[in-house]
């Protein structure tokens, strides 16, 4: 009985010791990676090129978060389920991180037709934002939709867990200032939340010891 | 002592509305199971856009013939049918709590069991869309027979 209550014991400290130093070290980088031929370098896998309309019918695009860190969901109006959730999160963030230079939010919506500018712009009103830090995009659906295998590549393409699209599946993606992927977690659950706001200081921590 | 029965049930009435515990809970059950017909659908709308990207990747190429690209059209427009199905329905679905603002429990219950009679129907429209669409994609990728 005493061998095993040291197992466990041991067992526990290691699992701890994992556990922080997940906490500690720097965020991983998330997504399928190439090597470069010529150099032998690991290239990220990195967020394409894109270009949408925000709230305020205004262009945002990646030059809009150059030297920023930022956060990207998808997501509709209407969404009965999961959507509501999910945004009860990401203002969590939105509050928390309100005055940081550093960090924005970025929404798509994946309903273009019904999702207007105007209905984003009284959607991002009440919720109370209204500083830019918070952009909710639509454009063409087509490239919305395209984009998001870019954020959503953090799992193998035929996980069962999202059998018909992780595009719905409430997640919410950390993207650096160099467009790679640092941390996700699942919007709806608000414990995982919490770990990614963790997860989000070690960003701009490491950020900042690079500026 | 009155008094403060009085408030306590005041209070009580106000928290229960206009709806019994039973009724309340009959309105969630109802809810619950429109519910379960569009979490099984949703998941798919995903598979829309991707099977109608690769129509599209299809209907692009100068290779393809007028009578095929007509074909493909008719594929394209019924998923985008059965897309837009789906946001429309969620767009005008009232919750719970909007239902309760001014329906009675018989106009709620009917109200969720035709709005569960339409996701049902969406269900199927999606189900069909992409077994439709990726029935044209997988025909295009078979090897094509030499005689005509």
């Amino acid at each position: 009985m005493k061998t095993i209550l040291l197992w466990l014991a041991s067992l526990s400290f290691i699992a701890i010791g994992c556990s922080t130093s997940q906490q500690q070290g720097p965020l991983p980088h998330y997504g399928f990676h190439k090597t470069d031929p010529a150099t032998g370098d690991t290239l990220y896998h990195k967020i394409r090129d894109f270009s949408f309309i925000d709230q305020d019918s205004q262009v945002v695009n990646n030059a809009t978060f150059a030297g920023k860190a930022y956060i990207a969901d998808f997501f509709f109006i209407s969404c009965p389920t999961i959507c509501p959730k999910v945004k009860k999160n990401m203002l969590r963030i939105y509050k928390r991180y309100r005055n940081d230079d550093r960090l924005m939010l970025l929404s798509h919506t994946i309903d273009v037709k019904h999702d207007t500018i105007p209905r984003l712009k009284a959607f991002a009103q009440g919720l109370g934002v209204d500083d830019g830090r918070w952009r909710f995009v639509t454009g063409v659906k087509s490239e919305i939709y395209a984009i998001t295998p870019d954020y959503m590549s953090i799992t193998p393409k035929e996980d069962p867990k999202f059998p018909g699209g992780f595009d719905h599946s409430g997640y919410l993606l950390l993207i650096d200032p160099n467009r790679h992927l640092r941390a996700y977690a699942d919007g709806t659950q608000d414990e995982e939340v919490d770990r990614f706001m963790d997860q989000i200081d070690l960003l701009l921590e490491e950020l900042d010891s690079k500026n | 002592m009155q008094r403060m029965m009085f408030l306590l049930l005041t209070l009580a009435l106000a928290a229960c509305g206009k709806y019994s515990k039973d009724e309340m809970a009959q309105q969630d059950k109802a809810f619950g199971l429109m519910m379960e017909a569009h979490d099984r659908a949703m998941p798919r709308m995903g598979e829309i856009e991707a099977v109608s990207g690769q129509l599209r990747t299809v209907m692009a190429d100068s290779t393809t013939t007028d009578s095929l690209k007509a074909v493909i059209l008719k594929g394209l427009e019924r998923l985008e049918k059965a897309d837009d199905g789906m946001m429309s329905w969620m767009a005008e679905l009232k919750t719970v709590e909007q239902v309760r603002e001014n329906m009675d429990h018989a106009a709620i219950m009917e109200y969720y069991k035709n709005e569960e009679t339409k996701i049902k129907i969406i269900e199927n429209d999606i189900a069909g869309s992409i077994s439709n669409g990726q029935a044209l994609l997988d025909a295009l990728k078979a090897p094509q027979s030499g005689g005509q």
